[in-house]
């Protein structure tokens, strides 16, 4: 009935058939729609984000679940109503140290937008960062959306600092979140704003917030240290320390003669005279800085009157400094230079991306490497993910094809499971 | 194909790849039917690429994989042309004359052109990229009779639209 219509219809097939395919192209856009989607995943998976605006590498610890500790549960019988945060913050000793003295303010305030009300449950704040608790009920128009807090000052300018929050997931119709900011000065301001952005839809929910920065001032315990220990060689220098009510500071700074380059310490510690233990920040920000000067977090005692107190570690993951850069040739993948102890395996380059697989017994997971050069040594980065199954983690790091060069590409390795080890303790207070 | 999928959607990054692999041709050429010119088009495969990898675990049955994907582009296709239409007049016109030569076939696209889109879109899918009653049927999530009925209609409408344009009808 149709035929003639039917053949008009097929010759224009061939047109199609015709048609010049591009195919190094659409390889590359599979590629790059695959790497953009594992990125997003991977936000997606990890309940934590991070907006980074200080101008230095920060070390996240993160963690997925939230335990309760029996020790926990004890404290929750004290403080009727505080159960909620004290599970939030259940991995620090210190924060609930905090919370028991009271040193937490109530807030209770709700705003409601398009079904969907949000509540400024409590926070607890110092000179150094502000941690705020909060929760969103309800059913949202649309499916996927986000909450992004921020603060500003009264006129409207942000206060800078680095924010890690989590996603908001609305499973159960109800979400308990908590935002922390990090402030990259002390900030003095009696009055901020408190703002979470809804997204897509653009909403802002603003909670005014009245400080005492004078208070705060006041709060904080200082040791000068100024001790330099030598561990295999390599030489350490404890500047101060620092005892805030929300964390404690410790300054460092590794002799630039040094042999390795120190990643982290695996174990640092505050200890009292009578052995109770004060470690590193388990969910946050745990170290800042990426070369010789360095600062370290470790949750607070400053609630506690300890008679002495004690600096102590035994591990830290170090790597001699000319095994720091991995040189892979692109065209081939050969491993042309970097450790050979199979920690790094599998590497291979393709258009875009630099792939490695990681050989790790350790159960922490942290990335192995940063920067990725060219052969003149300028930067090429664009961004790194990686993804993990069947207990097999591959990283891909993303580099910039336009700025490629002749010769190899340049890995930097800014962290590596090779230790070293002494039984370090000395005495701070 | 059946295992490839399983295996991509259990996480496996080179079963996918390799799905991707085998369907590039076919999603390049349809999104250039629908978009026009090779940038977009491929934008089109990437976008394809981001929006089946994160969604992978919704793939209920691996048999209609590729009827999956074909939607996710046609939707990602719709899209574009939206804001397309809002944002330029007719440029379609001059690269159709480039990509076509004969005039026959600007001829029957500027008839479909006038049709409704869903009626234009089977036309394309069954003619133009060859899909199967069954795919389509799958790909709409409506009964196959259903499909057959609209593609009568379709080539009867288009068959007016052509005999209009002085295409005089066989006597």
């Amino acid at each position: 009935m149709y035929e003639k219509e039917e053949k008009k219809l097929r010759t224009i097939k061939q047109n199609y058939d015709e048609l010049d395919i591009p195919v190094e192209r659409l390889d590359n856009a599979i590629q790059l729609g695959m790497t953009k989607a594992r990125q997003t995943a991977r936000h997606k998976w990890k309940p934590w984000l991070i907006s980074v605006s200080m101008a230095a590498i920060l070390i996240l610890s993160l963690l997925t679940a939230i335990r309760v500790s029996p020790a926990v549960a004890s404290y929750v019988s004290i403080l009727p109503g505080m159960e909620k945060i004290i599970e939030r913050i259940s991995t620090d000793k210190g924060l609930i140290d905090a919370v028991n003295h009271n040193y937490i303010q109530e807030v209770g305030v709700t705003d409601e937008y398009e079904g969907l009300k949000v509540t400024v449950d409590s926070l607890i704040v110092d000179e150094q960062q502000m941690k705020v608790f909060y929760s969103v009920e309800g059913t949202p128009k649309k499916d996927e959306f986000q909450i992004i807090p921020s603060l500003q000052t009264l006129d409207g300018n942000d206060l800078e600092a680095s924010t890690t929050f989590a996603d908001a997931n609305l499973e159960g119709g109800k979400a308990e979140l908590e935002a922390t900011f990090y402030f990259n000065e002390p900030h003095r301001e009696k009055e901020l704003k408190l703002l979470l952005t809804l997204n897509p839809q653009k909403h802002t929910f603003m909670f005014p917030l009245k400080l005492d920065p004078v208070a705060y001032e006041k709060q904080k315990k200082s040791y000068p240290v100024n001790k330099t220990v030598e561990v295999e060689g390599q030489k350490i220098t404890f500047k101060n320390i620092t005892t805030y009510p929300l964390r404690t500071v410790i300054e460092v700074e590794f002799d630039p003669d040094n042999t390795k380059k120190l990643f982290t310490f695996e174990d640092l510690r505050i200890v009292n005279e009578q052995g109770a233990v004060w470690s590193g920040i388990k969910n946050g920000i745990t170290a800042l800085g990426e070369n010789d000067k360095r600062t370290f977090y470790l949750e607070s005692n400053y609630f506690q009157e300890p008679e002495h107190l004690y600096l102590t570690f035994t591990t830290i993951r170090a790597l001699d400094k000319d095994q720091l850069l991995i040189k892979i040739d692109p065209k081939t993948g050969e491993l042309l230079q970097g450790p050979r102890d199979h920690v790094i395996y599998d590497v291979r380059v393709n258009k875009s991306e630099v792939i490695y697989k990681v050989n790790m017994d350790s159960e922490l997971r942290y990335e192995l490497t940063s920067r990725i050069q060219n052969a003149k040594g300028e930067d090429i980065y664009g961004g790194s993910t990686s993804t993990h199954y069947s207990e097999v983690q591959e990283v891909f790091v993303r580099y910039d094809r336009k700025k490629l060069v002749p010769g190899p590409v340049i890995l930097e390795i800014s962290d590596y499971p090779t230790v070293i080890k002494k039984n370090v303790k000395f005495k701070i207070k | 194909m059946k295992d490839l999928v399983m295996r991509a959607v259990n996480g496996d990054d080179a079963a996918f790849t390799e799905l991707m692999d085998r369907h590039k041709i076919q999603l390049y050429k349809m999104a250039y039917s629908y978009l026009r010119n090779e940038d977009d088009a491929v934008e089109a495969l990437q976008e394809v690429t981001f929006r089946a990898y994160r969604a992978l675990k919704k793939v209920k049955n691996p048999d209609f994989f590729s009827t999956w994907l074909i939607r996710i582009l046609l939707n990602y296709c719709m899209d574009v042309q939206k804001t397309k239409k809002r944002m330029v007049v007719d440029a379609g016109k001059i690269e159709q004359a480039a990509v076509y030569q004969n005039h026959e076939s600007i001829e029957i696209e500027q008839a479909m052109k006038e049709m409704e889109t869903k009626q234009r879109e089977l036309l394309e899918l069954k003619y133009f990229h060859e899909l199967k009653i069954t795919e389509i049927a799958e790909l709409w999530q409506c009964p196959e009779g259903t499909v057959k009925t609209r593609l009568y209609k379709a080539l009867k409408i288009l068959k007016g639209k052509l005999e209009a344009k002085g295409d005089a009808p066989h006597v």
